[in-house]
């Protein structure tokens, strides 16, 4: 029994629709509609039995393995949001998500089991998803209401930590009774899991496949080289992931080789039109949509429709499209805002940053678009130096909130490089003040940041290059940075 | 000393060569991420001028890994040539 409809009442009604087919296949094992339920139920009553009343917020802290899967449900059948933790973080940086979350409990599989006590904390009630002991399947779960938070994403932010958005029931299912008649899911639809959980475009993946009854087939980070292989292997019929996905496997899609698709989407960061075509070709029988949207609008609020080279493209990049139904844009100084269903009530415990983001009902994106006479709005780039790395959002000023945190540091300016199709590859830093190893200042950083915010290279300069303004110049910056590269060549 | 396949990965990677032994694995270091791994599967072709199947790239994920199939698929060349 379930009573008022939330994030898990669609998964549960296809359980009951579907008890047999597959809802997941994870690391060459596929979990039944019937089992995802049960073990999710078991969860949630091992959860809620520990605390003594319904969860507020759970911890998941596995990735792609069947207890990521499982325990996701169970957290939001022991009536919590769930909070993914990802094992490829840095351990401090997933300590501090936990801390801040203030979790009731936390999740663990068999890969994370032995990091449990470094990330726990205060958390009391931890639970081995894989063998979370004798429970009864919790049958009446807790009630929750449209406004409750369904989950919580930590996202790279401006004030040196990472910064919590809170998505509620009411901002996602919004999101997914528009995309679930954009798509028309079926049971037979076989669908990509290629985000990492702590990436709110999983959730497109997890919840719109299993509303539909499908199932989802989780990619290994080493699959994604080779997308045509795990497409036939599988016989996908929906692919999502970002460009940069395609873009790395461009030389391994050739035309005609995943002919079993028939949606391709693209989410987190410009899609080039390059790439879009190529993507076509090799998936003949697909739509091809760019989506748009930050975590803060919920997974993504305009879509695009690609149809070859579009007259409104800007800089060789497919537009963002048109805002999806409910979401109500609007262009301040250059600047989209969006209001609607989707726009999440604000910042995690973070009043000051949520006042100057969540305008009148409106996230301010930080990006720059043009809406054309047609409708249909294009990227042209940034307010502001956020940086989209292999599809994840990076702030600068975060990277360089840890750098000057280092002794001898009194300065940290951190800049895209390389860039290719119109994409930062990376991350290199400049930093003045008394530093005596740079290298070793760049490994204390990768202690502490994601890979993808670790810079390649930390440079020393006596002091930064300013422009006219005043300010420092990036531009300067990265040519210092391609000028470095071509004083340390890689010998051939 | 370096090996000719040690300096191949060190410097698609963008790594000492010291770092590199049989269990280092893709994803393990902030180095060996997506995109110097396509450049060094790039790099081994090249270098080698083999053509690595997608069969054979998803399994390449550890160094050990890549030192055992550059050694299976070079020696018989080396034969052929004596």
């Amino acid at each position: 029994m379930d009573s008022g409809r939330s994030l898990r009442t669609g998964v549960l009604a296809s359980a009951e629709r579907y008890p047999n087919a597959p809802a997941v296949v994870v690391r060459g094992q596929t979990i039944p509609y019937a089992t995802l339920e049960l073990r999710a139920r078991v969860l949630a009553s091992a959860i809620v039995r520990a605390l003594g009343r319904p969860a507020t917020r759970v911890g998941v802290f596995a990735a792609r393995s069947e207890v990521a899967y499982v325990g996701t449900l169970g957290a939001l059948c022991s009536g919590a949001a769930f909070v993914p933790l990802n094992p490829r973080l840095p351990i401090e940086r997933t300590r501090s998500m936990a801390r801040r979350a203030e979790l009731d409990a936390i999740i663990v599989d068999r890969d994370t089991t032995p990091l449990l006590d470094a990330v726990a904390g205060d958390v009391k009630v931890l639970i081995h998803g894989d063998h979370p002991g004798e429970h009864e399947p919790l049958s009446d779960l807790p009630s929750v209401g449209p406004d409750d938070l369904a989950y919580l994403l930590f996202t790279s932010g401006t004030t040196g930590e990472p910064k919590g958005v809170g998505i509620t029931h009411a901002n996602v299912l919004h999101y997914l009774d528009v995309m679930g008649a954009r798509y028309g899911l079926t049971p037979d639809d076989r669908c990509s899991q290629t985000f990492d959980q702590t990436f709110d475009l999983s959730v497109h993946d997890l919840f719109l496949t299993w509303n539909a009854g499908a199932s989802l087939h989780a990619m290994a980070p080493i699959e994604m080289m080779a997308p045509a292989r795990f497409v036939n292997a599988h016989g996908l019929t929906t692919w999502f992931s970002v460009p940069s996905a395609a873009v790395l496997a461009r030389d391994r899609i050739p035309a005609g080789s995943m002919p079993t698709l028939r949606w391709s989407l693209f989410c987190g960061e410009p899609l080039t039109n390059d790439t879009a075509e190529r993507w076509q070709a090799a998936a003949p029988n697909s739509v091809v949509e760019n989506l748009y949207g930050p975590t803060e609008l919920t997974i993504a609020c305009f879509a695009y429709r690609w149809h070859g080279v579009a007259p409104e493209s800007v800089n060789g990049v497919v537009p963002i499209g048109q805002p999806l139904h409910g979401s109500t844009p609007k262009i301040v100084d250059e600047e989209l805002w969006v209001g609607g269903p989707q726009t999440a009530p604000g910042y995690w415990h973070d009043a000051k940053q949520t006042h100057e983001k969540f305008v009148d009902g409106y996230y301010r994106t930080g990006d720059r678009v043009i809406e054309y006479p047609s409708g249909v709005y294009s990227y042209l780039g940034r307010v502001d130096h956020q940086l989209k790395i292999l599809g994840f959002r990076v702030e600068p000023a975060e990277i360089e909130g840890v750098l000057r945190q280092q002794p001898g540091v009194t300065g940290a300016v951190a800049i895209g490089y390389p860039i290719a199709q119109a994409q930062a590859l990376g991350v290199v830093a400049f930093v003045t003040g008394t530093i005596e190893s740079p290298d070793a200042l760049r490994r204390l950083a990768a202690s502490l940041l994601p890979a993808y915010m670790v810079p390649s290279k930390i440079l020393a300069l006596d002091q930064f290059p300013l422009n006219a303004n005043g300010k420092v110049d990036r531009a300067e910056l990265l040519r210092l940075a391609a000028a470095d590269e071509t004083r340390d060549p890689i010998p051939a | 000393m370096p090996t000719r396949l040690s300096s191949v990965v060190a410097n698609a990677l963008r790594v000492d060569p010291a770092v590199l032994n049989d269990t280092l694995e893709f994803n393990s270091i902030p180095e060996w991420d997506s995109v110097n791994h396509v450049a060094l599967i790039l790099s081994l072709e090249e270098t080698y001028g083999l053509t690595i199947s997608d069969d054979q790239i998803v399994t390449l994920t550890r160094y050990g890994a890549i030192r055992e199939f550059i050694e299976a698929h070079t020696a018989p060349v080396r034969a052929l040539v004596s």
